[in-house]
């Protein structure tokens, strides 16, 4: 990503250059012809036609079955599903067929479709344009859920999501949709956490613009960070960090999510059951609040996580007992 | 007696008299708790299956629903891989990991727990089908009124892709009679709505269901576009196995298709044979399927929940 890509032009090179390899390749969404309200599939409908880039009408339900149907004929379907939200109305489809059709099947049928949606808040767009679900879809089993939070990570994700012969969920986050910026370690496989920055007190695992704000924010503190970027929400793969909470003893994890805890509970739960004997102190979970992502400007910007958030969960991470105590 | 018609009608009277005993054997283990699931039985349905795969070609595709066992052999499925993965059996269709609902298998591919559920799926698999091969989507009146019923017949009256929707109109959803679930008339009138090729039949009657297939698939296989076919038949057992509501003894495709063939000089004491050889057959089938296959092994759940990337 010398040539410095944004997000989403990242994804779609990665988009573009799977139908060019492979013709099965198909996508289908609202809108897709003329690019999608975020360019995303601009252009790809000149190269390689409507057949292969199919707009649909506003039926996420049936065109995600559609999606489901072609892969089970032997298509490789991507699906643009435009928001987290929306893939509510396609939930049945999503969970009840594509996840468990290797299953159901005895591993006769595999579902390789990839689906892609954008997710977070910051918007002013209100309670249906704004949910992180992910960490829902992480519980889902046969599933996998990929979160990149670079472009190049996005282009390494798309890539790995046409290669893999599941259902791949690929998650964008709003925020970094036309953002240029890279992370360090930038390159490695999109199927792991990956550390965006060494350090021995307290480990830090953050995902999307939190990975970003995070790698700002450490900078400045007194507290040596590990900061390690998650990457794959599903299947959760773990190893590095409880590596890395060997280390340091302390975890503080960051996540935008609807449903507070779903997905980073999920985690603790995984480290408290691996690591629970180096902790010094109870993992601390930031989280969004348990409302739904409200409108207005004062209220959303009140909802967002920010710098402070983080730097609060680290001090109180390190701060000793006896201090907490006395304040 | 021997003239073309009758021979027909014998070998499709022999295809659903396997169908039927199939069932009535499923219905013999539900009863006596010898198989276990939720089990919903396409009795009333055998005049579909065996007229629809009959115009079916080996690169069609269909896909199933809510009733699925009849479909799945009549696609040509060994009927012991069916009562194996019944019964939760190691040696099943699907391992014992899908059971009575959700069968996989390779012509047709699947059946679903989700009313409607695989409608859709019909019309994306049929997107991507060589010229001259269609999908069917086989659903049940109780689909009609959930909304993927209507978002499929646009997108694939849109996309204009070989589809053959094939609703199996028994009057009932769940424990409720049509009436009750809609204001809406027949289900053919969706297909002027959607501007599609649509006709009904009578699916108790075999030559009725062959020839409305036949109609319908033509447009369909030409490359047109979608066609909707609606077959009225019975449900001949409740709602479930195990429950006791609505069940009806009129409109059996069987005696529909004895009583024609009696019309036609056969004896109806050779039908009766017939009907006796199956019913014998099919409880052999549940015995020996019971008693001799293995259960299925938890140990392969895990390697079952995704498929294996290429290395």
């Amino acid at each position: 990503m010398s040539l410095g890509s944004n997000l989403v032009q990242a994804a779609r090179t990665a988009l573009g250059e799977a139908m060019s390899a492979d013709e099965r390749v198909v996508v289908i969404g609202e809108d897709v012809v003329a690019g999608g309200p975020f360019t995303l599939t601009r252009g790809l409908a000149d190269r390689h036609g409507t057949e292969r880039v199919r707009n649909t009408p506003i039926c996420e339900y049936s065109f995600t079955g559609a999606g489901v149907g072609m892969a089970l004929g032997g298509g490789r379907p991507f699906i643009d599903l435009m928001f987290d939200d929306f893939i509510t109305v396609a939930s049945d489809q999503l969970f009840n067929n594509a996840a468990k059709i290797n299953f159901m099947s005895g591993g006769r049928y595999s579902v390789p479709m990839v689906i892609w949606t954008i997710a977070g808040a910051g918007t002013r767009w209100g309670a249906h344009h704004s949910q992180h679900l992910e960490g829902w879809f992480g519980q889902v089993p046969g599933l996998k859920v990929l979160a990149p939070s670079s472009p190049a990570m996005m282009k390494a994700s798309v890539a790995a999501a046409f290669a893999d012969p599941n259902p791949v969920v690929l998650v964008a986050d709003r925020d970094l949709l036309f953002s240029r910026a890279s992370l360090p370690a930038d390159g490695s496989s999109p199927w792991r956490p990956r550390v965006l920055r060494p350090g021995t007190d307290v480990t830090l695992l953050t995902s999307g613009r939190l990975s970003h704000l995070a790698l700002e924010v450490v900078e400045d503190l007194d507290v040596s960070i590990e900061l390690i970027d998650l990457q794959v929400i599903a299947p959760l793969e773990l190893d590095l960090v409880i590596e890395s909470v060997a280390r340091t003893s302390r975890l503080a994890i960051a996540h935008d999510e609807a449903a507070p805890g779903a997905l980073s509970s999920m985690i603790a739960r995984a480290v408290y059951d691996a690591a629970f004997w180096h902790l010094d102190a109870p993992i601390a979970v930031v989280t969004s609040p348990g409302t739904p992502v409200p409108a207005a400007a004062s209220l959303e910007d009140a909802y967002m996580l920010g710098a402070a958030d983080i730097v609060n969960a680290v001090r109180g991470l390190v701060t000793p007992f006896e201090k907490e105590v006395a304040a | 007696m021997s003239d073309e018609r009758t021979e027909r009608l014998l070998a499709f009277h022999r295809e659903m008299s396997r169908l039927r005993a199939f069932e009535e054997a499923v219905a013999l283990g539900a009863r006596d708790e010898r198989l276990p699931g939720l089990l919903h039985l396409g009795m009333g349905g055998e005049a579909v299956a065996a007229g629809l795969f009959n115009r079916l070609r080996p690169a069609d595709r269909v896909y199933s629903a809510h009733r699925p066992h009849q479909h799945f052999l009549a696609g040509g499925v060994d009927p012991r891989l069916v009562m194996a993965e019944l019964a939760g059996k190691d040696s099943g269709l699907c391992h014992g990991r899908a059971g009575t609902m959700h069968l996989m298998s390779e012509q047709v591919v699947m059946g679903t727990g989700i009313v409607g559920g695989t409608i859709s799926l019909a019309v994306g698999h049929a997107a991507i089908q060589a010229p001259g091969d269609v999908v069917v989507a086989l659903f049940g009146d109780g689909a009609v009124q959930a909304g993927t019923f209507h978002e499929s017949m646009n997108l694939a009256a849109l996309w204009k892709v070989p589809t053959l929707f094939l609703c199996e109109n028994n009057g009932w959803a769940e424990f409720s009679s049509r009436d009750e679930h809609t204001t809406v008339g027949g289900v053919v009138r969706y297909g002027d709505l959607y501007g599609i090729p649509a006709i009904e039949v009578d699916g108790t009657n075999v030559e009725a269901v062959v020839a409305g297939v036949e109609e319908m698939l033509a447009p369909v296989r030409a490359g047109e576009g979608p066609a909707l076919l609606e077959c009225h038949i019975a449900r001949m057992r409740p709602h479930y196995e195990g429950d006791f509501r609505e069940q009806n003894e009129e409109g059996d495709p069987l005696l529909a298709i004895e009583a024609t063939l009696e019309g036609l000089g056969v004896l109806a004491d050779d039908l009766g044979r017939t009907r006796e050889e199956d019913l014998a057959w099919g409880r052999e089938l549940l015995d020996s399927v019971l008693a001799e296959e293995p259960a299925a092994d938890p140990a392969q759940d895990r390697e079952f929940l995704y498929a294996e990337p290429p290395v």
